[in-house]
């Protein structure tokens, strides 16, 4: 029976791992930090859209199916650093501070996931330079009872809590001015939610969405932002954010409501950038180290979009979750289990 | 559905997109390095100063030429379009890399040369006078609060003592110390000015949109041509001479 090296220990390649081990294979999993979880647990997500369900009910049985699995080796702070040989016989060298080995593969799936939109990038929004400009995965943090902030919203200018709350939506996505055409697709959902749990913390804040679109295509999701419309009272305002400025220790945003046709000016509290989503240098490196396909904005490209979706440009290799471009936690499962059905079919054969 | 059974306010909706001006207009090599279709975002309207304090939008305006309607576009090139300071803040922002300054160049010089811009710039009639006939084109007794909505307290301020100002700051500089135009050039240079005019087509230009005016620079012209002419004659002497 052959070993699986899985790289990347977020949910897609926990699925994949625990999935393989299920069906008998032997796997070493690689990843280069010190805890499992990838994203979710890194930025301390709470509470899971759209049926706000605690991430911990997801994420938490995941990892312990692979730490409770004796077919799965798990290498914590480690990374795969040359891989040589051909399918479907890989051999790989895992470094970690103690040192380097070398492994033999039947298979190699890749699973290194995504890093979040830098904005300080998009200068005007002052992410950076205004303390109170924050992404949303920063707020996920505050959000957590575990977080910094014990799960209590507030400013990180003077620890208030924030009284009028402007979410700003494609932050670093459709955006040709930073290289990121593509659309983040969980951007919408994610700040619906957050809406929702800032409202639900303190009823008497006022929570502004500026959209373009808002795109919410997945399961419950579109039921989600009626909720936060009709039992929330979460404003959206169609325009997109277009520029921050501090007055008198005022954030004050500018963007076009587009459907009234004129040009405002609002002050705020806070603003939340919906950050999109990037190919992270975990991906980028992997992909240097196996040698194989990214498209234009360096996610991984499947051999064929539509009829191998999960299989890279080179055989025996494989690819699934977002570092194949922005996907919800629910997909990655689904990507993670359907990995790992390709990766047995073509080694039984 | 007949002539006379039209609904007057959905009429607009059956397209007369391709029209001459709408033609003219995509034929400029700038509108395809300037419209990349629209997000309809408002970000550029967000960020425009002309938006802020007239009846103007970026976003109409790369709409508009998306949809092509040869009625709207008429009426832009005879009104809206003249409201943009082309400070290109839209460029530099649009996500779609859109220049709704670079399409408002373009319309603007279509607009003069198919005469809809005259009523527009009738305003600026001072202002191209002054160019015309003196060589600035601001004095500072054309500047006041009442022609410049954007500005604040502190330069209305400034502007009610601009007169006071001047004379202190340009005592002993006589060219300087006017107030009905920027500064006195000499009539030498200005005539040389105009000439340039005259001989690159750019008066007959400024014919279209302000025919009086070229009256009045060919009378300002023809009264000091006998003593300019002399100047040209004893100048090209000088450098002949001084070539021997
Ligand atoms: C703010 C925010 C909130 C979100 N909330 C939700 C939500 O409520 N519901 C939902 O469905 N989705 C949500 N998502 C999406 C969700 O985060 C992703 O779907 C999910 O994390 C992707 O899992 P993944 O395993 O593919 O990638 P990741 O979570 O990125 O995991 C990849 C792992 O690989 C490791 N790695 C990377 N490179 C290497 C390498 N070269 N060698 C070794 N290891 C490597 C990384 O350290 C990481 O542990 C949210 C996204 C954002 C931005
Ligand atoms: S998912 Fe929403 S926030 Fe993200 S890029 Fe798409 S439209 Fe923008
Ligand atoms: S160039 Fe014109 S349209 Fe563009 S932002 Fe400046 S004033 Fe507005
Ligand atoms: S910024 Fe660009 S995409 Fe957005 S409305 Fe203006 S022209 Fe359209």
């Amino acid at each position: 029976m052959k070993t699986v090296l899985v790289i990347g220990g977020g949910v897609t390649g926990l699925k994949a791992a625990s999935e393989l081990a299920g069906m008998g294979y032997n796997v070493s999993l690689v990843e280069k930090e010190d805890y499992l979880g990838g994203q979710v647990v890194k930025h301390k997500y709470y509470k899971l859209a759209p049926d706000l369900r605690p991430a911990g009910d997801v994420i938490d049985p995941v990892i312990k199916a692979v730490e409770s699995n004796s077919n799965i080796k798990v290498h914590k702070h480690s990374r795969v650093v040359a891989v040589s040989g051909n399918a479907p016989e890989f051999k790989a060298k895992i470094k970690n501070s103690k040192g380097e080995s070398e492994e033999t593969f039947g298979a190699i799936v890749v699973a290194t996931g995504f890093e979040h939109f830098d904005p300080i990038v998009k200068q005007e929004y002052g992410y950076g330079r205004f303390k109170d400009v924050v992404t949303n995965s920063e707020v996920e943090e505050m959000l957590n009872p575990n977080g910094p902030t014990k799960g209590e919203l507030k400013r990180p200018s003077d620890g208030k809590v924030p009284k009028k709350i402007a979410i700003f939506q494609c932050v670093g996505s459709r955006d040709k001015q930073v290289g990121n055409p593509y659309c983040c697709r969980v951007g919408c959902v994610v700040s619906t939610k957050q809406a929702i749990e800032i409202k639900e913390k303190c009823p008497d804040s006022e929570v502004y969405v500026y959209y373009m679109d808002m795109r919410m295509f997945g399961r419950g999701w579109e039921e989600l932002y009626g909720k936060a419309m009709e039992d929330y009272e979460v404003i959206f305002t169609r325009g997109r954010g277009a520029e921050v400025t501090l007055k008198n220790q005022q954030l004050s945003l500018r963007a076009e409501e587009t459907v009234m046709n004129r040009p405002i000016q609002h002050s705020v509290d806070m603003i939340i950038l919906a950050a999109g989503i990037a190919a992270g240098d975990g991906t980028i490196d992997a992909a240097k180290v196996l040698g194989i396909k990214q498209n234009d904005y360096g996610f991984l490209a499947p051999k064929d979009d539509f009829l191998s979706p999960n299989e890279s440009s080179k055989a025996g290799i494989y690819i699934a979750g977002a570092d194949k471009g922005p996907l919800d936690i629910e997909n990655c499962i689904v990507e993670g289990a359907a990995v790992a059905a390709k990766v047995a079919s073509n080694l039984k054969n | 559905m007949s002539e006379e059974t039209k609904n007057p306010i959905t009429e607009k909706i059956e397209s007369t997109k391709g029209g001459h001006f709408y033609k003219e207009i995509m034929k400029d090599f700038r509108i395809k390095e300037s419209l990349h279709g629209c997000l309809n975002c408002g970000t550029c309207v967000a960020n425009c100063p002309a938006a802020a304090f007239y009846d103007y939008s970026p976003r109409e305006v790369c709409q508009m030429i998306i949809e092509g309607d040869e009625e709207t576009i008429e009426e832009y090139m005879k009104g809206k379009i003249w409201n943009c300071a082309q400070c290109y803040s839209c460029k530099y922002r649009c996500p779609k890399e859109n220049s709704a300054a670079d399409i408002v160049m373009a319309m603007r010089e279509i607009a003069v040369r198919e005469g809809l811009a005259a009523e527009a710039l009738a305003g600026y009639t001072r202002i191209a006078k002054l160019v015309l006939t003196r060589g600035n084109q601001l004095a500072p007794d054309m500047l006041s609060p009442d022609a410049f909505p954007d500005w604040g307290p502190r330069m209305i301020e400034l502007s009610s003592k601009k007169m006071e100002m001047r004379e202190e700051l340009f005592e002993g500089f006589p060219g300087m110390n006017v107030v009905d135009r920027a500064w006195a050039a000499e009539d030498y240079t200005i005539y040389e000015m105009q000439k340039i005019w005259e001989e690159s087509g750019a008066l007959e230009k400024v014919g279209t949109v302000f025919p009086f005016l070229v009256d009045i620079v060919q009378e300002d012209m023809e009264d000091k041509a006998e003593e300019m002419e002399a100047k040209i004659q004893e100048k090209k002497e000088k450098l002949e001479a001084s070539k021997k």
